[in-house]
């Protein structure tokens, strides 16, 4: 008889124990933690994702700019080839852009003050017979 | 009849009810941040290739006006030619615009004619 009272005593507390270990389970260690590395894997994708974002405009802006500048420096010299002076104050009022500046050979005039990215396009063109370098830059 | 324990179980109820609640709110304010992101990554992408495309288009009107002056250009446009054709607007966003340093001009059939000034 004090057997089996003995035997459903224990039952009893092992039924107990099982309750309270579920109900500390539920708000382990673990589970926090898991939580915290939910929330930190989130934070970490979102960084990602606007990283590579902003990454993707910094690079079209970058190709716009390089473009342009090869394009300034093919209307450059074009002019030059007819002759004709080319007003940088004029190309920054067309362009919109902050910063010109123009090489050919030994001269050099620029208009604007830089204040961010320039780019600049350098090439070799023939003049009267020479190989002049010339460079152009627009930011 | 009330039995001893009962209270403890609906007290569990109630907060594994609440605790669930509070899951899924965090779980839909997270959803929502990441629709969120979603959609300001796709936008930057989106902005980025009109823009890459449009100074592509850029591209070829200086250089046809540069090589072929006043020559048509069969191809249909990215872009949108304003302000008297020295720039070229975004089809997508008017406010995505490259400048020209040949103006361009539309016949009447919609073809794009460039020419050197």
């Amino acid at each position: 008889m004090g057997d089996i009272m003995c035997k459903a005593n224990s039952r009893s507390a092992q039924a107990i124990g099982a309750q309270a270990l579920r109900w500390k389970g539920f708000w382990s260690v673990d589970a926090a933690f898991a939580l915290v590395l939910a929330v930190a894997m989130f934070a970490i994708f979102s960084a990602m994702l606007h990283s590579a974002g902003m990454t993707a405009v910094r690079g079209a802006g970058d190709a716009s700019g390089a473009l342009l500048s090869a394009r300034f420096s093919s209307y450059a010299l074009e002019r030059m080839e007819k002759g004709e002076q080319i007003d940088l104050e004029s190309v920054l009022e067309r362009t919109g852009r902050k910063y010109a500046s123009l090489r050919a050979g030994d001269s050099f005039a620029y208009a604007g003050e830089t204040g961010g990215s320039v780019y600049c396009t350098r090439r070799l063109d023939v003049q009267g017979g020479k190989i002049m370098k010339m460079e152009a830059c627009i930011g | 009849m009330a039995r001893v324990g009962d209270g403890r179980i609906g007290q569990s109820s109630l907060e594994a009810l609440l605790a669930f609640a509070a899951l899924l709110c965090a779980f839909a304010v997270l959803a929502h941040a990441a629709r969120a992101q979603s959609d300001a990554f796709a936008s930057a992408v989106d902005r980025a290739d009109a823009r890459t495309s449009l100074a592509r288009e850029a591209f070829y009107i200086d250089l046809s006006a540069s090589t072929m002056p006043h020559a048509a250009l069969q191809r249909s446009l990215n872009g949108v030619p304003v302000a008297e054709g020295r720039w070229l607007a975004s089809n997508a966003s008017g406010a995505l615009r490259e400048p020209l340093f040949h103006k361009i001009s539309v016949d009447a059939d919609g073809r794009y004619y460039v020419q050197s000034e």
